[in-house]
């Protein structure tokens, strides 16, 4: 077995993949606010640099250079802020401001600067030509805008790095906890394929999905086990069934050895027609897998169900007589069904024939078929020793045979054979108390009725 | 009669044709399905038993190609023991009877007499000793005397006159009278032979059913 990997599993790849898109969007969403903001943050910082011009050249033209000199004087203060550096040239020389360098032609630029202390910065300048070989200087160190781009960034960074870790940390305990519970599943159904049945999934009683899941498994495998548990029964009971009448004909033939003519011819008479009943239980019991199979429904055509009652009662009626009882029917004429004839007239007989050997002389048979709103209905009801309540359900087993009837020959296999038949048909079968009796009632499929159900030739 | 058995199981092979050559019928063997048909094909024979199971080409498409190449000629199929839907199979691809293994060889023998009956003409009226079955007028009389018949008892007597000096066994007359394809437990055949005969026999001195012992019933005029 391939030890399941953490790495491996459904939910670490799904929460990876979910991780990825969402890193991914924190990533996109930084991409956007670190370029709307600087682009923010540049446009106010030109409008101060323009506004700052604006109030120098109001100044040189009421107080011309005496006025803007001063104005840039005044302003010498706001240096102290970091905020502006001004400069006003005449002829290219500093008359007035502390800008240690500017830019030579007018409009805006961007200039390596020195910084006081030393390092290289940058600045923004704006400069404007005054006439009279005058002209003005503003710059602005952008470090301001550049530290909130910074933090913008470092702050994307750091969620993006957390999203990334707590992501995968999530995926991988996601994982764990439902490794488990799969595991637990899988284990479950190794023992079961390593041939321990009675193993069952533990539930945690949350009732979450993999409970109800788990739940829904263990009930499954407790079907299986009762199919296993049936299927062991009948081949034990078909071992044991096939082997009493072997042995007993072996004797048989064993002891005909020695025998002298006729009475081994005799023998050998007899030998035969307990192989020919071995053959019959065969024969019977594949025909039941056959028909449960449920392959025949394809070869379904139109059955006069009331003229098939009538050959089975007018069959079976002079042998049910010369057993010393009665055999009647009242049969409703012209309902027909979709079915296999052969079938169901094999379930009928073998149901009246089940009613004429299980009752004593004097028994009334009786045999119905009717067609009412409700549907077709048919029974075979006697007024003999009856079934009693808690074994009706297993009569339709295969082998399965009342303890009192060991006396009367039979396979055990007739009621089996009926079922199935039925099941095919979709015939619900009722077995009733007839007070006093066995009745056992057939109730045709809704549907099945005359007209909804012949079939045309070819379809 | 020149009976071919198309089997490819040695045994079953030799059984029937031991069976059939006893009887006085001359029997030609094959185990192989093309071969078997090869030789059907040339028509030489009044009857035909094929196995469902064959090397090279199994029964069915036998048949069904036998037919197709016009030949009329009674064919038996043998089918497996269980085998659900075998008759019908074997009844559409144009096989005339069929039966199941293992068998009874006396049941073989029915069959097959059955089966090359069926070739002569169809009559109208059957007479056996001095019974007389009347088909179209659904009337049965025995030295003159009127009979009176059960509808299934005319069906019956009708089975056993159409195959008189036969043997026609239960089986048979479980199929042919009451269309059942399987077997009961229960005597039926038995209880309605017994009824017919008390009609047919009781009251005259020779008895025309008589019962072959673990095989069916023959209906035959004293020689």
């Amino acid at each position: 077995m391939r030890r399941a990997s953490v790495f491996r599993t459904t939910a670490f790849r799904l929460t990876a993949l979910y991780v990825a898109g969402f890193a991914a969007s924190v990533a996109a969403l930084g991409i956007v606010i670190y370029l709307v903001t600087s682009a923010t943050l540049s446009r106010q910082l030109d409008t101060r640099i323009g506004s700052e011009m604006q109030s120098l050249q109001t100044a040189y033209r009421s107080g011309g250079k005496a006025g803007l000199t001063n104005a840039v004087g005044v302003d010498e203060h706001a240096h102290a802020n970091g905020a502006l550096d001004f400069a006003v040239l005449e002829n290219g020389k500093r008359i007035a401001g502390y800008l240690r360098r500017w830019p030579d032609p007018a409009g805006w630029s961007v200039l390596p600067y020195p910084e006081p202390d030393g390092d290289v910065g940058v600045r923004r300048f704006l400069r404007a030509e005054l006439g009279n070989g005058l002209s003005v200087v503003v710059g602005a160190d952008p470090e301001q805008v550049e530290e909130v781009k910074e933090a913008i960034l470092d702050g994307f960074l750091s969620a993006f790095g957390a999203v990334v870790v707590l992501g995968i940390a999530g995926g991988i305990a996601l994982s764990l906890v439902l490794l488990r519970r799969v595991e637990a599943i899988r284990r479950t159904a190794e023992a079961i394929i390593a041939g321990d049945l009675t193993r069952r999934i533990p539930l945690r009683g949350t009732g979450d999905d993999f409970d109800r899941l788990s739940e829904t498994l263990n009930r499954m495998l407790d079907r299986i086990r009762e199919l296993m548990d049936s299927l062991r029964e009948v081949s034990a009971n078909i071992a044991h069934d096939l082997k009493t009448p072997l042995a007993r004909l072996r004797q048989r033939l064993e002891a005909a050895q020695s025998e002298a003519e006729p009475a081994r011819a005799a023998s050998l008479h007899a030998a035969l027609g307990q192989v020919d009943d071995i053959l019959g239980t065969f024969s019977a019991l594949l025909r039941i897998a056959q028909i449960e199979a449920g392959t025949r429904r394809a070869g379904f055509a139109d059955v006069d169900l009331s003229d098939m009652f009538a050959t089975v009662t007018d069959a079976f009626a002079p042998a049910a007589e010369d057993a010393g009882k009665t055999l009647t029917a009242q049969i409703e004429p012209g309902i027909r069904i979709a079915g296999d004839r052969e079938l169901l007239t094999q379930m009928l007989a073998n149901l009246v024939e089940n009613a004429i050997r299980h009752t004593g002389p004097g028994t009334a048979i009786g045999l119905g078929l009717c067609a009412d709103k409700s549907g077709i209905a048919g029974f075979v009801a006697d007024s003999g020793p009856g079934v009693p309540a808690a074994e009706r359900e297993r009569i339709f087993h295969r082998f399965h045979r009342l303890a009192d009837s060991a006396a009367v020959p039979g396979s055990g296999l007739g009621l089996s054979l009926v079922k199935a038949v039925a099941d095919l048909h979709g015939i619900a079968i009722l077995v009733a108390d007839a007070q006093p009796g066995l009745r056992i009632e057939l109730q045709f499929p809704a549907g099945a009725g005359a007209g909804a159900t012949v079939k045309k030739p070819g379809n | 009669m020149q009976i071919l058995v198309i089997e490819d199981d040695a045994d079953t092979a030799a059984l029937i044709a031991d069976a059939l050559a006893a009887e006085g019928h001359s029997v030609a063997r094959t185990a192989d399905g093309a071969a078997g048909l090869a030789q059907a094909e040339t028509g030489r024979f009044d009857v035909v038993i094929v196995d469902r199971m064959l090397p090279r080409l199994d029964g069915l498409s036998l048949v069904k190609r036998l037919r197709g190449s016009g030949r009329a000629c009674p064919v038996l199929f043998l089918t497996n023991l269980g085998g659900l839907d075998d008759r019908v199979e074997g009844l559409n691809a144009g096989g005339d009877d069929y039966l199941v293994k293992p068998f009874a060889v006396t049941e073989l023998l029915a069959r097959v007499h059955a089966l090359a009956r069926r070739l002569s003409a169809p009559e109208t009226v059957l007479r056996v000793g001095g019974l007389e079955l009347d088909l179209i007028r659904r009337t049965a009389t025995r030295d003159g005397r009127a009979i009176d018949l059960q509808p299934r008892e005319f069906k019956l007597l009708e089975c056993l006159m159409r195959h008189a000096g036969r043997v026609v066994t239960r089986t048979m007359l479980l199929e042919m009278v009451w269309d059942f394809h399987f077997d009961p437990k229960t005597n039926i055949v038995e209880t309605h032979v017994s009824r017919l005969r008390a009609k047919i026999d009781r009251e005259f001195e020779i008895d025309l059913i008589h019962t072959v012992r673990g095989a069916g019933y023959s209906l035959r005029a004293p020689r």
